[in-house]
């Protein structure tokens, strides 16, 4: 094991350390509400703190920047969406939710439309959303410890998952608020620092991407190709190939020629020279200038699929659990919205470091274009651009050690959402809170733990995405109508939830089945662009079922519909504001 | 707190129009007076002292009323007017003092109307008998307490959040003030002490500052708002015992006050409170004593305010107040224990204010000088020991004393306008001086009701009205039991704003100033229930609130959506966008990348000032209705 990895493994220990002492230091949680929400006594900007590092995940600190250096331009629409979904929920959602009291999203539905029906299938889709996103957090944990360590990804994973387990199921939100808030801005640290230095190194080295040529390996490099890939050749070049290329086995230098197209196999081994140019994945662009330019991709209805991922992302934010429950810590309506406004700065100044981890990586760590595996971009960025020495190893410990914090602060997170709504909604209501919340957090997490020692292929943002689209068709109707339409009946709110969760859900496992091809080949390339971003099909119907099943249902509209409307937006100085907690425990 | 502020505008201005009121007409001026009575009170305490005993009954009255108007920051005021309330209290003052504090902020809240009634009915009856009527107001107050609890919270907020700012100033001027009722009453007979007592007002206001001279004041000024914030808590823990007792001790040793002071709070004097009024052995407020005393207030005060006015005067008088106003003081303050909590500390130094003016405004000098020093203990508020305290808090308390003066002014106006009941709290507060002690556990609310001690204002009022003694004298009592409701109506009304403004802050200090109840309360019951009317005044009203912000979302939203979802289209569109640089960077990085984040985090503010404003216009609709 080398030195590099040997500093990550510490510092992502010590991470691990850091986030359970500060977890479990002061905190005295043995009511019902200590355990959800923190006793709503979380200040603004500690909770705008946690809401942020609860939000970052792996996705947005490894999957972005992996896909910036493969896309382009094209890659910054999940950034600006995962913002912007913050500013939806600001609009439509911050303050009338908290006001609701509510602290669960079934809690909601159940205080606007009491049905125990609506109630169940909002726990449903809670478990579900929680267990698709929890997976893409623990691969990174294992991808992480995989690229630092060269130890198979699933130890990462389980280890990840392990300690999620133990920090939420000792300490519930209180602690895990500290953690999150702490855990922010580690995760701003570990990218700004190596931004910084990035960048100075870029600027000497003189480096544009205004030209027509594809990135150059900037040393003699080797790759291993660990699933199979397609690889344009724009220029030629000479590789050392052993393993399997084209179908046949290959054991020696190789030339490509410019414009060819090359299929790899499994467990290949690529050497190319330093100088050589670098080829990438189909589909991808294969020179800088069209990296820089938008829709430079080959992929068809590149409109399509960019509007339904605004759309997933912009819509999907608000439903996403781990980030509703954060709100429920506001003390009220109005800290709910500050501290989504300070939410939103937060996330703009990490974002902004995101995208510059990713351009430099098209610099730095153009290897990745050749694998595909381009998650890992910011793990290797800072080794390759500050190689072995001192430097390079301990902000490679660093970054290591921010992914772990991305994938614990956004896990844990998930986990006390989905044991929430376990051990209210699932388990039968005996015993004390104190009891029944650690057995709900181990039922709930031990599955997608599992699940993740499964490698998928996909990249961790669009994975993210994929969730965001889940949320998007389910929730966001719900709270949207919720909040805002007098109309709304329980049929139609459990007849929208179920239609969109059914759609989207399909479309999510199908993408990551890797059942695409045979999507496409059904029903054409707008069938392929739908199932990785079903949000613009899905959301409509969702919204269109609620609407028209909620009107002709009108005589179940609840009869307290007025006065739970006036309570989630009137002024907290009326006074109608009241906890739902206050009455259930 | 902006709406704080604002309240405190429109009482700014109303004070001037006050203050004529009170030289033009003679019952409003004498409530009015009292306000500035009221400021002069404090010192007065120096000469309560010296009346002795007698005075302090009914001085502690009217104390309560300046308390009303003065804010809630006041307690240590208040302390010092329960003490002396405590006497009037038990004498039916209860209604005024005590009710004064507890109506007062149950008037604030709404439930005033009722409680005015109730209290009409017991200071009637306090009128007429004595014990008799005495128990049954003690019975009578305790279960309006019960109910009106909420009301004082909800004044209180209001009032903290205009009175927070002024409170410093306040204080000290409540102190003043606090005398200042008791004055009235006694004032017809003390008003050959007048003079004296004015005089020490003005100078425990001004003179503390002197002595204090810059420094302390400016140390309280500044420690002052900390101060409220601190003691506001132990208020809250600290029930009225603990301030009564603190109150008592204060006085009997005033020179020990101005080291309790410095070091210590109301909570201090609030334990001294109750064995000090025993020990002390300081003659519990006698009707004729503060009538005599109150008397010689009026004159006083018009020294005062101008005094008030000249800052030089105010060291001469400070001297009086702190000496010999003490022992006498501190009977009072037993008296007031109903302000207790409050008046601790407030209510010790009122009292000793009071003696100070009566008997001890020859001695009082001396005492001044100490007074002075006391002053230097600024953190302190009793302004009742005002002299030493009032000159840290003086200057703090001046300031204060404009917004409070001008809150007390409307008070005291509205007072005027509502209750006749005050100058039927007069005679209760004779009643009072015999039940002190009972007073005192129920006069917690009135505690309060100390911070009023609008009195402060009245004195820059009186100020310009030199005649505004006479008018003062009567004026206090009844001005208790009035300035409470209205005071507290006031308050309602204008914590509605300050959430709006500075939600967050003003909750604080309601908090602070309320003992008990809730911030989120809600203040006008009537306005609620016709948010929550199930028929068309309701739906009319929730629609409205809720079509607005959905605009209002909507609006951003949409802007939101264009300024995004446009990009798309555009760069799909023309091609060439993608090749364009600017400073370096290619136009759909810059956008995407960089200014992307502004353009949201502008949005999200924008959004959220506007929602805040939309939300407090709806508050304030049905804060008025």
């Amino acid at each position: 094991m080398s030195a590099g990895a040997i500093v990550s493994l510490v510092a992502i220990v010590l991470v691990a350390v850091v986030s359970a002492v500060i977890g479990s230091v002061g905190h005295r949680t043995r009511l019902t509400s200590d355990f959800l929400v923190a006793s709503r006594s979380v200040p603004s900007r500690l909770n705008a703190s946690a809401i942020s590092g609860e939000y970052l995940s792996a996705a947005s600190f490894l999957g972005i920047a992996g896909l910036i250096l493969i896309d382009g331009v094209d890659a910054l629409w999940y950034a600006v969406g995962y913002t912007a979904g913050y500013l939806a929920l600001l609009l439509f959602v911050a303050a009338p939710l908290r006001r609701s009291g509510a602290y669960t999203v079934p809690d909601f539905a159940d205080a606007r439309l009491a049905s125990p029906a609506l109630r169940r299938v909002c726990a449903g889709v809670v478990i579900l959303i929680c267990w698709l996103y929890l997976l893409p957090q623990l691969q990174g944990a294992g991808l992480t410890v995989g690229v630092v360590t060269g130890m198979p990804d699933w130890v990462g994973s389980a280890a990840a998952g392990a300690i999620v387990l133990a920090t939420v199921a000792g300490g519930g939100m209180r602690s895990v608020t500290f953690v999150q808030a702490f855990q922010y801005w580690f995760k701003l640290t570990a990218l700004a620092v190596p931004v910084v230095v990035g960048a100075l190194i870029w600027l000497g080295d003189g480096h544009t991407f205004g030209r027509g040529e594809p990135p150059e390996f900037r040393e003699p490099t080797t790759v291993s190709v660990t699933t199979p890939v397609t690889l344009d050749v724009r220029l030629s070049v000479d590789v050392t190939a052993r393993g399997t290329v084209d179908g046949q086995p290959v054991d020696g230098p190789v030339r490509w020629v410019a414009g060819s197209s090359h299929d790899v196999g499994e467990g290949t081994e690529l050497e190319f020279a330093a100088g050589e140019p670098v080829p990438v994945t189909s589909g991808a662009p294969a020179d800088d200038e069209t990296w820089l330019r938008p829709f430079a991709t080959a992929g068809e209805h590149q409109l399509l699929a960019t509007y339904s991922l605004i759309l997933a992302t912009f819509l999907g934010t608000m439903g996403l659990p781990h980030v509703l429950g954060r709100f429920y810590t506001n003390s009220d309506g109005r800290a709910a919205r500050r501290s989504a406004v300070l939410v939103l700065a937060m996330l703009g100044g990490f974002y902004v470091m995101v995208t510059m981890m990713g351009v430099l990586s098209r610099v730095y760590t153009p290897q990745l274009l050749v694998t595909g595996r381009s998650d890992a971009a910011v793990l290797l960025l800072p080794t390759a651009m500050l190689g072995s020495d001192v430097l390079g190893v301990v902000i490679g410990g660093l970054v290591a050690a921010g992914a772990w914090a991305a994938f614990l602060s956004t896990a844990s997170g998930l986990l006390v959402s989905l044991a929430s709504v376990v051990s209210t909604d699932v388990l039968p209501r005996r015993g004390s809170m104190t009891a029944r919340f650690p057995l709900a957090t181990v039922l709930a997490g031990v599955p997608p733990t599992i699940v993740a020692l499964v490698p998928t292929g996909l990249n961790f943002a669009e994975a993210v995405a994929l969730v965001f689209a889940v949320a998007a068709s389910t929730f966001c109707p719900l709270l949207i109508l919720g909040i805002w339409w007098r109309g709304l009946t329980d049929v139609g709110a459990i007849a929208g939830v179920l239609v969109g969760g059914v759609v989207s859900t399909t479309a999510v496992v199908a993408a990551l089945a890797g059942l695409d091809p045979l999507v496409a080949g059904v029903g054409g390339s707008w069938a392929e662009v739908l199932l990785h971003r079903p949000a613009i099909v899905s959301v409509p119907l969702a919204f269109l079922t609620m609407i028209v099943l909620s009107r002709l249902t009108r005589p179940r509209r609840p009869i307290d519909v007025d006065q739970v409307l006036l309570r989630l937006h009137a002024p907290e100085r009326l006074g109608l504001m009241r906890d739902r907690l206050d009455d259930r425990s | 707190m902006s709406r704080p502020t604002g309240g405190v505008q429109p009482s700014v201005r109303p004070l001037p129009e006050e203050a004529v009121d009170d030289d033009r007409s003679g019952p409003a001026d004498t409530y009015r007076d009292p306000g500035p009575a009221t400021g002069p009170g404090p010192r007065t305490a120096g000469p309560s002292g010296t009346t002795g005993a007698a005075v302090p009954g009914a001085a502690t009255p009217r104390p309560r009323v300046p308390w009303i108007s003065g804010a809630v920051r006041r307690p240590d005021a208040r302390p010092a007017p329960h003490g002396e309330d405590g006497g009037d209290a038990g004498s039916g003052n209860g209604s005024a003092s005590g009710g004064a504090n507890g109506s007062d902020s149950g008037d604030r809240n709404g439930a005033p109307p009722e409680g005015r009634a109730v209290r009409r009915s017991r200071r009637a009856d306090e009128t007429d008998g004595g014990s008799t009527w005495l128990q049954q107001e003690i019975a009578r107050r305790v279960a309006d307490r019960a109910g009106e609890s909420g009301r004082h919270a909800r004044v209180e907020p209001a009032q903290g959040g205009e009175r927070p700012p002024a409170s410093p100033a306040g204080v000290p001027s409540e102190a003043d003030a606090a005398p200042g009722p008791g004055d009235p009453d006694t004032a017809t007979p003390v008003a050959p002490h007048d003079p004296a007592p004015h005089d020490p007002a003005p100078d425990g206001t001004a003179a503390p500052a002197p002595d204090g001279t810059a420094a302390p004041a400016p140390d309280g000024s500044a420690a002052d708002g900390d101060a409220w914030r601190r003691h506001r808590p132990r208020l809250r823990a600290a029930g009225p015992r603990p301030r009564s007792t603190l109150l008592p001790d204060p006085y009997a040793p005033d020179g020990v006050r101005p080291t309790d002071d410095t070091g210590g709070w109301p909570a201090g004097q609030g334990k001294q409170w109750p064995p000090a009024a025993g020990s002390s052995g300081l003659p519990r407020r006698v009707p004729g004593a503060t009538s005599s005393w109150s008397q010689g207030w009026a004159p006083n005060r018009t020294a005062l305010f101008a005094g008030r006015a000249e800052a030089p005067a105010e060291a001469p008088v400070a001297p009086e107040h702190t000496p010999e106003p003490p022992p006498e003081t501190a009977p009072v303050r037993t008296g007031r224990p109903g302000g207790e909590d409050l008046g601790t500390a407030g209510a010790g130094e009122p009292p000793a204010g009071v003696a100070t003016p009566a008997a001890p405004s020859p001695g009082s000098l001396p005492a001044a000088a100490p007074a002075p020093g006391t002053g230097t203990d600024r953190g302190q508020r009793e302004h009742a020991g005002f002299p030493g305290i009032s000159d840290p808090d003086g200057i703090l308390d001046d300031l204060d004393d404009l917004d409070e003066d001008l809150d007390g002014r409307d008070d005291l106006d509205e007072r005027d306008d509502f209750e006749d009941l005050d100058s039927d709290d007069l005679d209760p507060d004779d009643l009072r001086g015999p039940a002190v002690e009972r007073t005192e556990v129920i006069w917690r609310a009135p505690g309060l009701d100390v911070p009023v001690a609008p009195a402060p204002t009245p004195d820059p009022a009186a100020d310009p009205t030199a005649s505004s003694p006479e008018l003062v004298v009567p004026g206090p009592e009844p001005y208790t039991g009035a300035r409470p409701r209205r005071f507290a109506a006031a308050a309602t009304d204008a914590p509605a704003p300050d959430p709006g403004t500075a939600g967050e802050d003003e909750a604080g200090g309601r908090v602070r100033i309320v003992l008990s109840e809730r911030r989120s309360t809600a203040h006008s019951s009537r306005g609620l229930s016709d948010v929550q009317d199930p028929g068309t005044v309701g739906t009319v009203l929730r629609n409205s609130l809720v079509r607005s912000q959905l605009l209002l979302s909507l609006r951003v939203g949409m802007v939101a959506l264009i300024g995004l979802g446009l990009l798309p289209a555009l760069f799909m569109a023309f091609p060439v966008l993608g090749g364009i640089a600017v400073l370096g960077i290619r136009l759909p990085w810059l956008l995407l990348g960089l200014l992307v984040y502004p353009f949201l985090l502008g949005l999200g503010w924008w959004f959220v000032t506007s929602a805040e404003s939309v939300e407090q216009e709806f508050a304030d609709d049905v804060a008025d209705r």
